[in-house]
């Protein structure tokens, strides 16, 4: 199978659930946005988690949502046609739990109009086996990009990937835990600045795969993104920082 | 207009009147509307305060402002602020954060 190409305007993107399900009519970042990346869909609607909160803490915040979305057939439904007239690429960001559900997500989304990317999230603790099963689905006619938490970008799995069908690896935002008040622990995903180092290093592990790697995590100021661009990122994906109106200084 | 409150802000006008949270109960039998300011987990606190059987309604048209972060404040329909409703799952950033008290489920 020959690698297909990414579909880019700019290397700017958003980061899975950071722009919701529709790309918007402007962000807020003055970088033109080189692809939209929706929310993570999974193959059946997803109830909020019972103890979602979004917790701060000094490096960042901790978002523990469960996820929520209404399930590809109800997202296709509800925004097929924005994605259709979407100015910037449309990337999908799936996540399936067993390679039949990635087959045939995928097959749906093959022939969606605007949809030039798939992105595939992985189970938090899904073994290297599992992993490399579900990649081994995705493989389609769309390029396909590989969602790697940052804390999982050096295990040896990510050797076994197949190049010829994986387009690109996505470091994509760790997951942590801390205690909320009341003394519950709470785990989740980690959104903030002091990701940064982290993604660096790991981009830099990366790179020797010889696969494309999309920055993704920790990018607040367009110093990182550029530190990261010229570290040999293809890309860099922002979240959080789309939500605080732009650029930190 | 009785605020109900363990402690009381500095500043209030005169016409408010500060009374403590466990004389709540009370202001079914007077009050003509009820606002309530309340975490998505202590719906059933503010119920047993409010005096309600099992199955009997606030108010009608008492409202309440669910405290909940917002950290995509209605960007990302990121799911973190979601509230339980008779209508289904809401979002406080974009659906609320203000909403019926009736309409609020137990979590």
């Amino acid at each position: 199978m020959i690698r297909q190409e990414l579909v880019l305007d700019t290397p700017y993107l958003n980061a899975a659930g950071s722009l919701g399900f529709a790309p918007p009519a402007a962000w807020a970042l003055p970088e033109r946005m080189g692809a939209f990346v929706t929310n993570p869909v999974s193959a059946t609607r997803r109830t909020p988690a019972a103890e979602r909160t979004a917790l701060p803490y000094p490096g960042g915040v901790l978002l523990h949502t469960g996820l929520p979305n209404p399930g590809l057939n109800a997202v296709l439904r509800q925004y097929a046609q924005r994605w259709a007239r979407s100015t910037a690429p449309v990337w999908v960001h799936l996540m399936p739990q067993t390679p039949a559900q990635a087959r045939e997500m995928i097959g749906r989304l093959e022939g969606t109009e605007g949809v030039m990317t798939i992105e595939l999230g992985l189970p938090p603790e899904c073994s290297a086996e599992e992993a490399l099963a579900l990649v081994g689905a995705a493989a389609g006619e769309l390029p396909l990009t590989v969602c790697v938490p940052l804390q999982r970008c050096g295990e040896n799995w990510l050797n076994e990937l197949p190049a010829g069908s994986v387009s690109a690896i996505t470091i994509s935002a760790p997951r942590g835990s801390l205690v909320r008040s009341g003394g519950q622990v709470v785990s989740g995903r980690l959104l903030g600045p002091g990701l940064f180092p982290l993604v660096l290093s790991a981009l830099r592990n990366l790179l020797p795969l010889r696969l494309p790697v999309i920055a993704g995590s920790g990018v607040y100021r367009k110093a990182d993104a550029e530190v990261l661009l010229s570290a040999g990122a293809t890309a860099v994906q922002v979240d959080g920082v789309l939500w605080k109106g732009g650029w930190a200084q | 207009v009785t605020l109900f409150s363990a402690d009381a802000p500095d500043g209030l006008p005169d016409e408010v009147e500060v009374l403590p949270m466990d004389l709540l109960a009370e202001a079914g039998t007077w009050a003509d509307y009820l606002a309530a300011c309340l975490t998505r987990g202590n719906l059933a606190d503010l119920r047993r305060l409010a005096g309600l059987r099992p199955h009997q309604g606030f108010l009608p048209g008492a409202e309440g402002l669910i405290l909940t972060p917002m950290p995509c404040a209605g960007m990302a329909e990121c799911g973190a602020c979601a509230v339980r409703t008779t209508h289904g799952w809401k979002q406080a950033c974009s659906d609320g954060p203000v909403f019926e008290l009736n309409l609020l489920e137990l979590e």
